[in-house]
């Protein structure tokens, strides 16, 4: 098989797009993110419609996918455990499902969880599918947790290109064939404990705003009364444009003053003074 | 020739030789001193110092910038200098020189200059200001200080403030100066995108660095990303991002489908930060030359960084 390296720089808490178009690219890359999960000590879950042809690919391809089927380190629920709850797409059955299965997956001893989602159903017209945008928004806050990697696999064919640029911008990163996985034009977003707050790394910009304001409104959502403030560190972002730093900027006022960033870089600063905001004194 | 009375005064001032020039800005900055407004003096190098110089006395009262540096992009001036002298002064009165237009001005640089002159009257009305802009009737070519009469509401002649009967709606005058840019060089590179700003920066990042340092080039690769921004928000189509050098410059010119409209665009922040709109702001704060073409058929937008 060859090495395609689409998605292999991807680790637990990474949320990617994935636009697919060639068959045999989607089977051999799908190949890939289970292999390495296996090889990692994760647990593989399958989501999507057409899960025998993905099985056969997966044997075809050498994966031991009965051995792993039978041993849980390989999972493919059917789609209406996962997205269509009685053929309806209902984002509170999917964030259950969710849960049930990184708590399935912790009790098992797995470190960590590897979700690979076919989208292809969400191109018919299923009941609940204008919900989906702030799913896929709103679940960027479990990614955090550094405990899941989820792959959404959208095929070009099956979608128009404006709700595909659309559903994009609900998650941290892309994928196409021609464009791997890149953690340094992505961001990653980790929820930390000490101190409470968030770690950002990698580029921040228009395309991944709502995903920022996202994990940002969770954690004020989150912080306990205890803590007097949440901490932003941003000192790992390489590049922030303006769409990416008003919600930064947003951010202490909506939570009037209970979040702090932590880690500014010269170039952050001079891009908040060009907001017309002051650098926050207290946060170097 | 005092123009101290409230409301908005933009006049054009046509001056012959140093000497008409001190003596009449001057003029200007004493009576707006005495008015008790903020005054701001913001021309080009040498006609700094000759102010400097002559204002002496009054130099704690004044603010003043090397129009060749802080306005080098002319762009930025309306936000970055203008605006945001009036800005720093709430609720006051204040009086501005503000000479945009000098003799090496390059052919490239000169219609942005028009249009923010035209454009002034649009981003000050109804504020409570005056701009008195200098015009070097010796110097400067015949078609720029008819282009003065067009952009001016009212011009000093001789010492003699008048109306000018040229002078039109700022949008009307500033979309004549929306015009075609020269064809990038034969053997530039470019770069087609549709939603992916990382490799906008990442081709601008590349070409950039390697005649630029590095803070300069980080800062042509955020400005080219804004720019790509707005195409990814507002067209459905691709882009094409083209970079090449010139002498002593470094250019990166970014088109799409799109159609800018608001003669504005990027000459006036949005009120707030809740707001979107700051990207093409930030690209003037950034470049030493936004040139803007939009029709239609597409918007052009092209980004000058000195090396």
């Amino acid at each position: 098989m060859a090495r395609l390296t689409l998605l292999d720089r991807l680790i637990p808490g990474d949320h990617v797009c994935w636009t697919t178009g060639d068959e045999a690219v989607r089977l051999d890359s799908l190949t890939e993110v289970a292999e390495t999960g296996f090889r990692e000590g994760h647990r593989v879950v399958y989501c999507g419609d057409d899960t025998a042809d993905v099985l056969a690919a997966f044997a075809q391809r050498g994966l031991p996918t009965g051995r792993a089927l039978a041993s849980g380190d390989l999972r493919v629920p059917p789609i209406e455990s996962s997205y269509l709850t009685a053929g309806v797409f209902d984002p509170q059955a999917t964030l259950s499902f969710l849960h049930r299965e990184i708590g399935a997956a912790r009790d098992a001893g797995y470190r960590g969880l590897r979700i690979v989602a076919d989208m292809s159903w969400a191109s018919r017209l299923v009941p609940g599918i204008e919900r989906l945008l702030d799913y896929e928004t709103e679940i960027n806050k479990i990614f955090a947790e550094g405990y899941v990697l989820g792959v959404c696999a959208y095929d070009r064919r099956a979608f128009t290109t404006a709700s595909l640029r659309t559903l994009a911008r609900s998650h941290p990163g892309t994928v196409r064939t021609g464009r791997p996985f890149d953690p340094a034009r992505a961001l990653r977003v980790r929820h930390t404990w000490q101190p409470f707050g968030l770690r950002l790394e990698g580029e921040a910009d228009l395309l991944n705003e709502s995903v920022l304001r996202a994990v940002i409104d969770h954690l004020l959502e989150i912080l306990p009364d205890e803590y007097p403030r949440a901490a932003v560190d941003v000192s790992g972002l390489t590049f922030v444009d303006t769409a990416a730093a008003r919600v930064l900027l947003q951010a202490p006022d909506r939570a009037a003053g209970r979040i702090r960033l932590v880690g500014r870089s010269p170039a952050l600063d001079r891009l908040i003074e060009f907001h017309g905001a002051e650098p926050p004194a207290d946060t170097a | 020739m005092s123009v101290h009375a409230t409301g908005f005064h933009h006049p054009g001032l046509l001056y012959r030789g140093s000497a008409e020039y001190v003596a009449a800005v001057a003029d200007f900055v004493r009576s707006a001193v005495t008015g008790g407004d903020p005054v701001l003096v913001a021309v080009p190098g040498t006609n700094l110092d000759l102010l400097r110089g002559a204002l002496i006395d009054v130099s704690d009262r004044v603010s003043f910038a090397d129009m060749a540096v802080a306005g080098r992009n002319p762009g930025r001036i309306i936000p970055g200098v203008l605006l945001r002298f009036a800005d720093d002064h709430p609720d006051r009165r204040v009086s501005i020189v503000g000479e945009p237009i000098w003799p090496d001005r390059t052919e490239l640089e000169y219609p942005a200059c028009a249009a923010h002159e035209a454009l002034i009257n649009a981003a000050f009305a109804g504020r409570d200001a005056a701009i008195l802009c200098p015009y070097d009737v010796v110097r400067l070519d015949p078609s720029v200080i008819a282009d003065a009469w067009s952009t001016h509401p009212t011009m000093i002649e001789d010492g003699a403030l008048r109306d000018s009967d040229r002078y039109a709606d700022p949008a009307v005058t500033a979309a004549t100066f929306n015009r075609p840019l020269p064809p990038p060089q034969p053997d530039a590179e470019s770069l087609v995108y549709d939603d992916s700003l990382a490799a906008v920066r990442c081709f601008v990042r590349r070409l950039a660095t390697a005649h630029l340092p590095g803070e300069r080039a980080e800062e042509l690769v955020l400005a080219a990303s804004e720019v790509a921004a707005n195409t990814v928000d507002h067209t459905w189509g691709f882009g094409r991002v083209t970079v090449w050098t010139e002498p002593g410059l470094v250019v990166c010119q970014l088109q799409d489908t799109g159609h800018l409209t608001d003669p504005l665009a990027g000459r006036i922040g949005p009120p707030h930060i809740r707001h979107r709109g700051y990207g093409l702001v930030l690209a003037n704060e950034l470049c030493d030359l936004m040139r803007i073409h939009s029709s239609p058929a597409g918007t052009t937008i092209r980004l000058h960084k000195l090396r």
